[in-house]
């Protein structure tokens, strides 16, 4: 394609000449503290009057934004609307911030690239032409990010017309690092440099700011007359530049071939029904929902199944959010409260090697980082409806011109379910507040959760195929459809990172959380015969589990550069974390034909747990070439047990003279060491290499008094290599090994968690993220892995057929996991009225093979397409979702387990049958949108 | 030779690399009788079976050596019922026993008459309905000092202990040699009963008396087959039960045949051989 033509043609704009430009920069300059497009198109002289506004700030804003608020643009607008020969300039409707080349970074170098960017007529961009270049590398940086870029393509009256602009790119390293939440505050020292593309500053092009939060400062600084930054001093220099800090490079923190950064982008390009649903985008992880929305999600991950999150560290917003000696599972993580407007990307370190991952970071650790874009900003409201009286009410708020991290959310959402005996209803809301100006911020997050649903429970494969009971029913007894489940929880957290002018960095934060759980579910249907009533049977096997767990915690870290000499750096990095649980809970057999009378009790027990850790790690970077990290973390673990119903004697038994009870305490110790190292021969290709030891607590009501507390101790190792050309691909390949001193499974009989021995994993990863062109955006990963059980308990007198064999296939844990996130989108209508008419299309596409199930079961392989459509014009958004479209009848969760559903026909089945829990068939959903 | 590599690779990558040691097994069940024409009991008696029926099943074969309540887990079962003419050699298919492969070391059954823990009284099912309720018919003769002696015996065999509520009344002992490792070349399994071993502790000579009337004697007696009505210790009247085509039973008199009370000892001595006494015969037959 040819360049456009320079002041020739009236369909056509280009950028002005030098000349032209020297004599809108003096011009300009005189004017105080505004910002100046260099952009000129045909009509330039009366134009670029127009565009030196005093208001310019607020083209940071989206058009419909500015008009609203009868800005400036607004009039502008009607005005050029009105007259035909006039030029509309482009706008900025996507941004992607440029990355600063490693080596350079390395080096402390800095650069500034000029681009002349053709915009076609299309709104993508054209050709790129270097104008001024300082190096290779910076010059592909700001290709690469300015080719993703997409604009409102400028206006010849009602024509859409190509046109030439002007763009520098500053790449420059501030002294101040960008603001992190507490997963990103605990990266490297590459976190601290930011790059700064420059686009022009222009009133024309909404530029998209950045989601850290001095980003948003530093373009208000700059862009306010009265600033007293040294924006001033940069506009009277320059004043064709506008310096704003770039999004931080989380793909830079990454120190093994596992550790994925998932950005907002690649989390939005599929349909999610609820915010939790967003983790489907982490390479390796399959979620499902079996029990509906009040009952924490199932997660798989690298062959590992941690059921309701035993083996991945989950944090939102620098909380943690597992439980541990949760009754329903160790290290419990119910992620139903997260609205995922807010979720600003996910941080996924796979494997153990970082010596800040603590307690359940056994398959890996996954950060969720709160924030809100600030195209964004305002209030936004939303209403859903969908099959089966689905209803979801969310109105989302993040102040103008506030931080990106300071926002509220609330969402309310009510349905029938799928199905017989699925109704639920789930409320959440998620405020917070940064605040803080220099180097110290401070961060306040508050959550809080509340949710309560029926679900249908298991059905026996068996009685689905022989038609006995349809696949989304519940059996028709009353212990089946009392199955139900209440969650509230209450998260609050404050934080404060320090961030020194040498790169040191610290951080220190206090949270709080309040959990109460409780659960009906009847798995086994009537095999349970009271322990402590006489001849009580039948009467279903109606467990109720309940669990409170109060939970105070500290975490702290500090970071800084301790040895520098050529190429050759060592950072040092401590930190400690804490917290204290205590936890009240309780199992019992509940009659629901009797208004839920008790008529057994399992377990009745307080725990109060103590976890202390503390951790260090040294950096070594050589040059661009490599750089090594070494740790140690220690954890320190101590739990007293009062378990009100030990020591109690059956009736079977001969009562002795006691009083039940079994009060008791351990402590153990746990350590591991973590290491990583990253060769690094080319720019694109990284070597990694990881090693690490973590640990996951155990179940305290397991333990017995003054034992060692047996913790699971696992023992990681990673091997991959990344390939990295910027968002347009980067692909990461790697295989790994890990192995786990004692591992747990779901037992059904009791519903809850058994210990299963020692099991290993060697899987093989591949994950590719591109962008190949603005309007795609695309997430492929594969996981495959081999999972067996080294030493499950042998056959007892007392369990002489047991659920796990040596050797065989770890249950539940699918051999190959596959997950694609595609999303295109365009402009359908460069204008409509007063906006373009934007349509998106997403799909998510998940996979599962037949997982192995204990007793030589196979649960089905699972396929699932979730696809979506939708429109935004100006403040109004209409999206269209499809789940499960391809209406695939799965199961959400398979077990094998022997169970009794036929109370009246006389003859009980003994042998381990699957039971499946219904997936969600097709279903829909309709928003419409509003923005204010 | 590379296309079948390449199935293979996808085989595991999509189902993994270890096979499981245990393998799904649908074994037929046959069930059959011992054609036993006559018994002879130690003191002589001559027993001949017309029908000897039982209501057999449900069936758990476990993988522990104690069945009972440490099976809530069994390794195969067949979970129905059926009627077997227990005098008939001839084996017949009843269904097909489920599982999985892997070593059995008990058994466990019960005999139409269930005990579930859904409730306190025991289900009748379908093979004990067919026999009005009963897990095992007996009819027969016996011969008992040269007198013909008819005899039916209708017993219900349940779980009767309220600690082993839904625990199946028969079950293997510890003394009871049983073993079997379940594989893939198991074709199907056999269990073969035999009445005569139920019957062998049997004392019908208790019902043939040769008694006269004397004083404090009862008022009716038996004679072999002579039924007497005595008064003050006189006979006042007497009859043949044979000439009725009956006989003399020990303070019933003439009576069609014997009928074998519960509580009886004749009853109890059944009792104790089916549940407790010699057990049917399991025979795996493989390829």
């Amino acid at each position: 394609m040819s360049n456009p033509p320079v002041i020739q043609s009236n369909q056509m704009c280009s950028i002005t000449g030098m000349l032209t430009e020297g004599f809108l920069i003096r011009f300009m300059s005189k004017l105080p503290k505004v910002y100046l497009l260099i952009i000129s198109c045909i009509s330039m002289l009366p134009i670029e009057m127009t565009w030196a506004d005093k208001n310019a700030s607020s083209a940071q804003k989206s058009t419909s934004i500015s008009i609203e608020h009868g800005s400036p643009e607004s009039h502008q607008h009607e005005t050029r609307e009105a007259n035909s020969a006039e030029l509309l300039l482009p706008k900025l409707i996507k941004s992607v911030d440029a990355t600063y080349p490693v080596q350079a970074l390395a080096k402390q170098q800095e650069a500034q690239v000029d681009l002349l960017v053709t915009i076609l007529s299309n709104g993508h961009v054209g050709e790129v032409v270097v104008e001024q270049s300082s190096d290779h590398q910076f010059d592909q940086a700001a290709i690469s990010a300015v080719k993703q870029w997409t604009f409102e393509p400028a206006f010849q009256g009602t024509t859409a017309v190509d046109c030439r602009i002007r763009i520098p790119f500053l790449f420059t390293i501030p002294k101040e690092v960008p603001e992190h939440d507490q997963r990103a505050g605990e990266t490297n020292e590459t976190l601290s440099v930011s790059v700064n593309s420059a686009p022009v500053n222009s009133t024309s092009i909404n530029k998209k700011a950045t989601s850290v939060q001095e980003s948003k400062k530093t373009q208000r600084s700059q862009s306010t007359p009265k600033s007293d930054t040294g924006s001033k001093q940069e506009l009277d220099k320059d004043p064709i530049t506008l310096t704003v800090s770039g999004h931080d490079n989380k793909y830079l923190l990454q120190q093994s071939a596992s550790d994925f950064y998932i950005s907002k982008d690649v989390i939005n390009a599929a349909p999610h029904q609820e915010g939790a649903d967003l983790l489907q985008t982490t390479p390796g992880l399959y979620i499902g929902r079996s029990k509906g929305p009040a009952i924490a999600h199932n997660y798989m991950l690298r062959g590992f199944d941690s059921e309701h999150g035993q083996d991945i560290a989950f944090t939102v917003g620098g909380i943690p959010i597992n439980l541990p000696s949760h009754i329903h599972g160790q290290g419990y993580s119910d992620l139903g409260f997260l609205i995922g407007d807010v979720v600003d990307g996910l941080e996924v370190i796979e494997g153990v090697h970082k010596p800040e991952q603590g307690d359940f970071a056994v398959a890996g650790s996954i950060g969720v980082s709160l924030g809100i874009d600030d195209t964004q900003d305002g209030l936004k409201l939303s209403l859903t409806q969908g099959t089966w009286n689905t209803s979801k009410y969310k109105a989302i708020w993040s102040p103008k011109n506030g931080s990106a991290k300071t926002f509220g959310a609330f969402e309310i959402t009510t349905s029938d379910g799928f199905g017989q005996n699925r109704m639920g209803t789930v409320s959440n809301g998620m405020f917070q507040h940064q605040f803080g100006e220099g180097k110290t911020k401070h961060r306040l997050l508050a959550i809080l959760h509340s949710a309560r649903s029926n679900f249908a429970g298991v059905l026996r494969y068996d009685d689905v195929e022989s038609g006995k009971i349809c696949f989304t029913c519940v059996y028709p007894y009353a212990t089946a459809k009392a199955q139900n489940a209440l969650a509230n929880r209450l998260l609050l957290g404050f934080f404060t990172n320090y961030k020194g002018d040498h790169g040191e960095r610290g951080e220190i934060g206090i949270w709080l959380s309040y959990d109460h759980f409780r659960m009906q579910s009847n798995y086994t249907g009537f095999q349970e015969i009271s322990r402590t009533l006489e001849r009580e049977a039948g009467r279903g096997d109606l467990i109720e589990q309940r669990n409170q767990t109060r939970s105070v915690g500290i975490k702290s870290r500090y970071r800084k550069q301790v040895f520098a000499h050529s190429d050759l750096k060592l950072f040092s990095e401590f930190g400690a974390d804490g917290r204290m649980d205590f936890i009240d809970q309780s199992q019992s057999l509940l009659d629901a034909t009797v208004r839920n009378q008790t008529w057994d009790q399992r377990v009745d027990a307080s725990v109060n747990a103590v976890d202390l850790g503390g951790w260090g790690d040294l950096k070594w970077i050589f040059g661009r070439y490599a750089s090594l990290h070494t740790g140690v973390r220690v954890d320190s673990l101590s739990y007293e047990i009062d378990d009100r119903l030990g020591n109690f004697a059956p009736l079977t038994r001969p009562q002795d003279s006691y009083i039940t009870g079994f009060r008791r305490s351990a402590l153990g110790l746990a350590w591991g060491p973590r290491a990583s190292l990253e060769l690094k021969p080319f720019s694109w290709w990284s070597i990694f290499m990881s090693y690490g030891e973590g640990y996951r607590s155990p179940q305290a009501r397991l333990l017995e008094d003054g034992e060692e507390a047996p913790f699971s101790k696992v023992k990681s190792s990673d091997l991959g290599v990344r390939f990295d050309w910027g968002s347009a691909f980067r692909l990461a390949l790697g295989g790994y090994h890990t192995k786990l001193s004692d591992d747990v499974a779901f037992e059904a009989s009791e519903g809850r968690l058994e210990r299963t021995g020692a099991t290993q994993r060697l899987g093989f990863f591949a994950h590719l993220n591109s962008q190949p062109f603005p309007w795609l955006i695309s997430s492929l990963s594969a996981t495959f892995v081999n999972a067996e059980l080294l030493d499950p308990p042998p056959a007892s007198a007392e369990e002489p057929f047991p659920a796990f064999q040596k050797g065989q296939q770890l249950p539940f844990v699918p051999p190959l996991v596959v997950r694609a996130d595609v999303a295109v989108q365009h402009n359908l209508i460069q204008r409509l009225g007063l906006f373009p008419l934007q349509a998106r299309m997403g799909l998510g596409f998940s996979h599962l093979s037949p997982r192995p199930l204990p007793y030589n079961q196979f649960a089905d392989s699972v396929s699932l397409l979730d696809v979506s459509a939708g429109l935004v014009w100006g403040r109004l958004n209409i999206s269209f979702e499809l789940y499960n479209a391809l209406n695939t009848e799965y199961a959400a969760l398979e077990y094998s387990f022997p169970s009794d559903w036929t109370p009246n026909d006389g003859i009980r089945s003994r042998t381990p049958m699957r039971h499946r829990a219904a997936g969600s068939p097709l279903s829909w959903l309709l928003t419409l949108g509003v923005s204010l | 030779m590379k296309t079948k590599l390449f199935y293979i690779f996808v085989s595991i990558m999509y189902l993994g690399c270890e096979h499981s040691t245990q393998e799904a097994v649908n074994l037929p069940i046959f069930v059959k009788g011992t054609n036993t024409p006559q018994i002879l009991l130690g003191d002589n008696t001559e027993i001949t079976l017309e029908r000897a029926d039982l209501a057999f099943g449900p069936l758990y074969l476990c993988a522990g050596v104690n069945a009972g309540d440490l099976c809530d887990v069994a390794r195969l079962e067949w979970p129905d019922s059926v009627v077997i003419n227990t005098l008939n050699s001839q084996a017949q298919e009843v269904g097909e026993l489920q599982g999985v492969t892997g070593l059995v070391l008990s058994w466990m059954y019960d005999l139409g008459i269930s005990s579930q823990l859904t409730r306190n009284e025991p289900f009748i099912l379908s093979a004990a309905q067919e026999l009005d309720g009963y897990s095992l018919v007996i009819e027969g003769k016996a011969l008992v000092s040269d007198i013909e002696l008819p005899f039916t015996v209708s017993m219900g065999l349940k779980q009767s202990d309220d600690t082993e509520l839904g625990v199946p009344i028969i079950r293997k002992s510890l003394s009871d040699p049983f073993q079997k490792e379940v594989n893939l070349n198991d074709q199907n399994l056999t269990i073969q009963f035999d009445p005569s071993t139920w019957m062998q502790k049997l004392d019908f000579s208790q019902y043939i008396k040769h008694e006269n009337c004397s004083e404090g004697s009862l008022e009716l007696l038996c004679n072999g087959t002579q039924e007497l009505h005595c008064a003050h210790g006189e006979k006042i009247s007497e009859r043949n039960c044979s000439d009725l085509g009956q006989v003399c039973i020990s303070e019933q008199g003439c009576v069609d045949q014997l009928i074998i009370k519960e509580n009886s000892e004749a009853y109890r001595s059944i009792r104790n051989s089916v549940i407790s006494g010699i057990r049917p015969k399991f025979t795996w037959n493989q390829d």
